[in-house]
């Protein structure tokens, strides 16, 4: 698979994504969404970066049990599997497993990485159909470890 | 008497081994008619037909592509042992009761939710790390005692397992594996191997404690014990079912007619 360096044009964080994946990123409160080309009604694996301001006063564990609270209401059959400390290009991070139920009844695992920097949230979610996720798991490991905030960005 | 309990607005089934064999042999043909315990239930009706929410998990049951069969051992010793059957588009557990008799649940899900239905049954979830924890090797009898329902036999196993290792590092992983084990339990898969290739088998077998996980391999007459993450465990249940390369059948026309995992 061939990659490319992809650059925000407003936030500016960068990171290497695959060349075929289609990418959006302009759509109101998501920063990237990239999904793998179409594959005859398997789930398509995708990655999503979402930004958001901290308060000051927010903590790192305060922001991830917030955001742990928001996806295990949002998502159908939550099930955590696996949550790690980890550090992404020098920055504190938390990487998180889990598996859900999408509403058409697909199986899926979702790796999740989450960093604080610059006052800002970062939150990368990759998801992969159950029975594919341990083709694209190193990939998605690599594009997460690859990651970098845009410097001085507010959003 | 058989003991079957049929929602047939939500498709629940409770039924205990002999009702379910007799629901197999059954629907395997092997019976001339539908036993009256499964039409009282609602299982069957005055015509013979299966209930519909029923069909996909027993044609699974009677035609599956794989077995499989999920075995779990608590920290008291109490064993349970769940079955499942894998066809293309649908996949059966049937589940045992945790009251230690042979009630089961018959679930049907759809086969690419079965390393999530194994993580539910075993527990998987957030782990410490066992970090400068070297690997094990450990008899089996050793591994069966340090989850034996008697308590004395698992102490005595744990003493064992700490007086035997070698070094400090040995002394940590003994620690931690001989302390105290959650669970353990074993999730395997097996096919018909028609190819050489095809290992007509896949499992794995792992070792919950509270210091994290171990995964257990066989090496020679022994159990090589080695620290592991429930990541990695993930990524080993979401690989257990078979490819459609280890399915394929050399006579030809045979594939055709047995639906395959991949691509559904």
């Amino acid at each position: 698979m061939r990659f490319v360096e992809y650059r925000h044009p407003v936030a500016g964080f960068t990171m290497e994504l695959p060349e075929a994946w289609e990418r959006v990123d302009s759509v109101a409160g998501v920063a990237l969404i990239t999904v793998e080309p179409e594959r005859d009604g398997w789930f398509r694996s995708s990655i999503v970066v979402t930004i958001e301001q901290l308060a000051s006063s927010t903590t790192f564990t305060q922001w991830t049990e917030a955001a742990d609270g928001l996806v295990r209401e949002a998502l159908h059959r939550y099930l955590l599997i696996d949550s790690e400390p980890v550090e992404i290009g020098g920055h504190a991070a938390r990487r998180t497993l889990a598996h859900h139920t999408t509403k058409d009844n697909h199986a899926v695992t979702m790796e999740q990485w989450i960093l604080a920097e610059g006052g800002c949230g970062y939150t990368l979610t990759a998801s992969a159909g159950t029975l594919d996720y341990d083709h694209i798991a190193d990939m998605f490991g690599v594009i997460a470890n690859g990651f970098r905030p845009g410097p001085g960005y507010k959003p | 008497m058989s003991d079957i309990l049929y929602d047939a607005e939500s498709g629940r089934l409770r039924l205990d081994r002999a009702a379910f064999d007799r629901l197999v042999a059954w629907a395997a043909g092997r019976l001339a008619e539908a036993p009256p315990g499964l039409r009282a239930a609602g299982l069957v009706d005055e015509h013979e037909r299966l209930h519909p929410y029923l069909s996909d998990r027993v044609d699974a049951i009677v035609d599956p592509v794989c077995r499989v069969i999920i075995r779990t051992q608590d920290a008291n010793g109490r064993q349970r042992s769940h079955d499942g059957w894998v066809a293309g588009t649908a996949a059966s557990l049937l589940l045992a009761h945790n009251g230690g008799d042979d009630r089961c649940e018959l679930a049907g899900l759809h086969p690419t939710f079965l390393p999530e239905a194994v993580a539910r049954l075993v527990g998987l979830g957030p782990r410490p790390r066992l970090t400068d924890v070297v690997p094990v090797l450990l008899s089996p009898t050793v591994l069966d005692d340090l989850t034996d329902p008697d308590p004395e036999r698992r102490a005595a196993a744990s003493d064992w397992l700490r007086s035997t290792a070698p070094g400090a590092t040995e002394q940590t992983a003994a620690e931690a594996l001989g302390t105290r084990i959650l669970s353990r339990w074993e999730a395997v898969v097996t096919w018909d191997a028609q190819r050489r290739r095809s290992p007509g088998r896949r499992g794995l077998h792992v070792i919950d404690t509270p210091a994290g996980l171990w995964l257990v391999e066989p090496v020679g007459s022994n159990l090589l014990a080695s620290p592991t993450t429930p990541s990695v465990v993930w990524r080993l249940l979401t690989t257990l079912l078979p490819r459609d390369d280890e399915l394929d059948f050399p006579s030809g026309g045979r594939q055709a007619e047995r639906p395959t995992l991949d691509g559904v």
